[in-house]
């Protein structure tokens, strides 16, 4: 298990498929913008996590752009372990040291989920326009590194 | 292959967020049911 950090990040299934399925402009694609635009920010998984997601853009567009987007957020992503039946996202955080998780399921945001959650670790769980308008790079980077923010330091779209 | 020629395939499938999580709650809920 890890030590948590601000700077690793979970995207439960409906964020990562949203990322590629719903348009330039839409509020994951924003916030998974963030994460790949700056390399000290690590987006952490499972691979049920990303078989999740990979279900749901073959079912709403095809196989092989499924398959084509695992091979490449595999190659950006920290994939971890964890029981298969865990929920995918807590699961991933709890296992991978990640204090946020963007999710759009409600229930995952409640009070009394994170509550609950809370007991046993420090996670902050946002929806993505949330994580898009509030994610701020130049006073998260002193926290996990050394030095003044840099600024972005990754093409999003390699 | 890069981000952009993902987006660009993608563009063909554009959908919304409702359909996203509806797609997404259908999966779990079938995994849910096999195990």
């Amino acid at each position: 298990m890890r030590d948590p950090s601000p700077a690793r990040v979970v995207a439960d299934a409906d964020v990562l498929a949203a990322d590629l399925l719903c348009g330039p402009d839409s509020d994951a694609r924003a916030a998974i913008d963030h994460i790949r635009r700056h390399s000290w920010v690590t987006l952490v998984a499972s691979d049920h996590l990303l078989a999740d997601a990979t279900a749901v853009i073959a079912d709403l567009a095809d196989d092989a752009l499924a398959a084509d987007w695992r091979a490449r957020v595999e190659a950006d992503c920290e994939v971890v372990d964890h029981p298969a039946g865990d929920h995918p996202a807590l699961a991933s955080a709890y296992r991978g040291g990640a204090q946020q998780l963007l999710s759009y399921d409600t229930e995952l945001r409640s009070a009394r989920t994170s509550a609950s959650l809370n007991r046993h670790m420090a996670l902050s769980i946002r929806p993505p326009d949330a994580f898009a308008r509030l994610f701020d790079p130049e006073s998260l980077y002193p926290v996990v590194e050394d030095g003044e923010y840099p600024g972005p330091d990754r093409d999003p779209r390699a | 292959m890069t981000w952009a020629t993902l987006f660009e395939r993608a563009a063909d499938h554009q959908t919304t967020v409702d359909a996203v999580c509806a797609s997404l709650d259908e999966h779990r809920a079938e995994d849910d049911g096999d195990a």
